[in-house]
């Protein structure tokens, strides 16, 4: 597996500190991380995840946000899916790996990282949504 | 023409590119006619490109070799 760049490792990382420190106190705050093994039974993942906003999206982001803006956006945005999902997406959509080799890599089926890359898309869909929409207002400072 | 869940069912692999031009055409009646499932598909396709694009962020190799052979070593064990 070629791991060649900062998102990827980031994915990894995290998804190693939800697997690997149980022990971590636990946090109701806002913005914990929720937290799921990447082999758990998928009990909810049928349910639709349907857009709460419809709204069209600028043709092109940069008419909403600058380059690095955006980049900072999907870094937030990867970083607050659960693991499962983020790792499926990271190896797919940013290391560009087809959905049989992530099914290898991460010992899953193929329909299994189909449901997870769906459900991970349409998060960071939704994620970005409020800023992509035409008449959004970017991204506050 | 086919209903909302029916579009849904079939949407994992048509943004994969991946339906039959039979399956294809009536997704795209759909999509024609139903402004929700056209927002959703327009804009998870822009958030694919968008990933695709913005997410690559090249580090020296040495910074990270040791962390990510400690997570794939991990990964392989636990599988046992």
């Amino acid at each position: 597996l070629a791991v060649k760049n900062l998102a990827l490792f980031l994915a990894l990382a995290a998804w190693f500190e939800d697997h690997y420190d149980p022990g971590t106190p636990s946090s109701d705050g806002p913005g914990r991380r929720i937290t799921e093994s990447l082999d758990s039974v998928d009990a909810d993942e049928d349910r639709i995840c349907r857009p709460r906003l419809i709204a069209t999206w600028q043709e092109n982001p940069e008419q909403c946000c600058s380059r690095s803006e955006i980049r900072r956006l999907v870094e937030r945005g990867l970083l607050e899916l659960p693991a499962k999902y983020r790792i499926v997406v990271m190896l797919r959509d940013v290391e560009h790996l087809s959905t049989e080799d992530v099914a290898r890599q991460l010992g899953l089926s193929v329909p299994a990282v189909k449901t997870r890359l769906l459900r991970g898309r349409l998060m960071l869909r939704e994620w970005l949504a409020p800023y992509m929409t035409i008449g959004a207002k970017g991204v506050a400072s | 023409m086919i209903t909302c869940e029916e579009f849904f069912a079939e949407f994992a692999d048509y943004l994969e590119n991946q339906v039959s031009p039979e399956v294809r055409q009536e997704l795209e009646l759909h999509l024609a006619q139903c402004r929700a499932c056209h927002v959703l598909y327009d804009s998870s396709r822009k958030t694919i490109k968008i990933v695709s694009e913005s997410a690559s962020f090249e580090l020296p190799q040495k910074v990270f070799d040791p962390i990510i052979d400690r997570v794939m070593s991990k990964l392989r064990t636990d599988r046992h």
